[in-house]
């Protein structure tokens, strides 16, 4: 079964037509390159999956699990949307840390909002009665407090070993501002891989970086298909979707004009428009 | 009249001074944010009312607006504010509420789309992205602007004088005019400066905490 599996995306912003039916499918560790020109929707595309917008038309499954599908209506409510989205990681282009924040606090900061939620809601299943409950409520908020300090530790222990993998453990105490561009985007990723997504995407993750910058995020990107991590990076470097691409698909208005192996799509494009869009890079 | 009994007429009009200035911002602050709120609606009656609104308080002096809280409500609807601290506290906390809810508003506006985003993309409610992620960006992008308001509304409450309750002016105006001592007017001066210098030094501090991260 594939980790994901996306039908017929369509998505219009007024009466522009950004999407115009999108499919594919991703194998668990597959990592999918989406090539293509300016304005062909690639990012519009990786918002979509990530919930940041709203498909028009099509369908979104995970693991076999339908999250959206445009023939269904579904009142997504706050807290079903969340979870959705858990089920995918994005990586921006202009990084989006939290300034006031540190590595560290920007990596578990969401794992430990989730904690808190987790020990809240294990609290809520507590159905004695009312002054059971009231009576027992100084023990109840030490339990709290253990647990919540528990999942906090492990968090922070998961947090550090993530920061590690990306290479940062001596910035871990850094704010963004201290860090270069290629750090900041490590950190970013860091961030998101701490969630473990199902399907982590990347919208041109290098595009903001000074050239001598590129080269340690790339690494870090293509360190991670060594943990079977199920990727979509958007990328407009050809060598590096030649290298660590699985699949390559090229977009072009909208549309999924050639999809196949990197060999395939840049040693024997079929279509005209691939072969001159390959040929300018 | 000798410089204790000066001292002791000039605090008690201190007193009243820095009681408006201590109600108006517990009222205002908050109240500022809810309008800021209100001026950012989706919803287009709310936000052009609010909107409105503001721009009435802040296009007119606020002496004006003390004078017609005063004396408005009592001519046209026989009503009775009771004192006239709070005719004045009323206009005071209107009219800082609306210049709050401007600096809230640019504040919450400055922050980038991108940190919601990657807020949302992380699982995190809005609620936690406010209060999480947003706020403290927000407060430490406006302290400064705050902190002016701030040290405004501390010569403002002066106005409150225009319909006679009895802050620091009156009662260094009351000694000048009973017993033809002028330096009374330069003294109260001093209790100005010496609050402003004070609420400085706060802010000061607080923007020096804030300042770890650029
Ligand atoms: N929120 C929006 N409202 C209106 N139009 C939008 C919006 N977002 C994107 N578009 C339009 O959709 C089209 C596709 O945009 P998108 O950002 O997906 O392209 P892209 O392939 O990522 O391009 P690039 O390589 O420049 O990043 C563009 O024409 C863009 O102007
Ligand atoms: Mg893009």
């Amino acid at each position: 079964m594939p980790v994901l599996e996306v039908k017929n995306i369509k998505k219009s912003f007024g009466k522009l037509e950004v999407l115009k039916g999108i499919g594919f499918e991703l194998q668990k560790g597959e990592v999918l390159a989406i090539i293509g020109s300016s304005g062909s929707g690639k990012s519009t595309l990786l918002r979509v999956l990530n919930f940041l917008e709203k498909a028009d038309g099509g369908s979104i499954a995970v693991n076999g699990e339908t999250l959206y599908d445009a023939n269904i209506i579904n009142k997504n409510k706050d807290g079903d949307l969340r979870k959705k989205r858990l089920h995918f990681g994005l990586v921006f282009q202009s990084f989006h840390l939290f300034p006031q924040y540190n590595t560290l606090q920007n990596v578990s900061l969401a794992l430990n909002l989730l904690s808190k939620e987790k020990v809240r809601e294990m609290l809520r299943q507590d159905k004695r009665p009312f002054m059971t409950r009231l009576f027992a409520l100084p023990k109840t908020y030490k339990l709290y407090r253990d647990m919540l300090k528990k999942e906090m530790t492990a968090n922070r222990e998961k947090a550090i070993k993530i920061i590690e993998r990306v290479g940062l453990s001596d910035k871990i105490d850094c704010y963004p501002f201290q860090l270069s561009g290629g750090q900041q985007q490590r950190v970013a990723i860091a961030r998101a891989l701490a969630l473990e997504p199902d399907i982590l995407c990347f919208d041109e993750p290098t595009s903001a970086l000074d050239p001598e910058l590129t080269g340690e995020v790339l690494k870090v990107i293509k360190d991670l298909k060594n943990y079977n991590s199920t990727m979509i990076v958007v990328t407009h470097e050809m060598e590096f979707a030649k290298d660590v691409a699985d699949r390559v698909i090229f977009m072009c208005d909208g549309k999924i004009e050639e999809t196949g192996t990197p060999e395939e799509v840049f040693g024997n494009p079929k279509s005209e428009r691939t072969k001159q869009f390959i040929t300018r890079f | 009249m000798d410089f204790s009994q000066v001292t002791y007429q000039l605090l008690e009009g201190f007193g009243t001074t820095v009681l408006l200035f201590v109600l108006t911002l517990v009222l205002a602050l908050p109240l500022g944010l809810l309008v800021a709120f209100g001026s950012m609606s989706k919803f287009k009656p709310l936000r052009w009312l609010t909107r409105t609104v503001v721009w009435i308080i802040r296009g007119t002096p606020l002496m004006l607006q003390v004078i017609v809280v005063f004396y408005v409500p009592g001519l046209l609807f026989g009503v009775n504010l009771g004192t006239r601290m709070t005719a004045v506290l009323v206009a005071f906390v209107i009219n800082y509420a609306c210049y709050f809810s401007e600096i809230y508003r640019g504040g919450i506006e400055s922050i980038s789309k991108g940190q919601y985003e990657a807020g949302q993309v992380l699982g995190m409610t809005k609620s936690q992205i406010f209060f999480k992620i947003v706020l403290f960006q927000v407060i430490k992008r406006i302290t400064a602007p705050i902190s002016n308001e701030v040290i405004t509304l501390v010569k403002d409450t002066s106005l409150a004088r225009v319909i006679a309750v009895g802050e620091l002016i009156l009662a260094s105006q009351d000694i000048v005019a009973t017993y033809g001592i002028i330096y009374p007017l330069f003294y109260s001066g001093v209790f100005y400066l010496l609050f402003c210098g004070l609420l400085t030094i706060m802010f000061n501090f607080i923007e020096k905490k804030l300042a770890y991260y650029h």
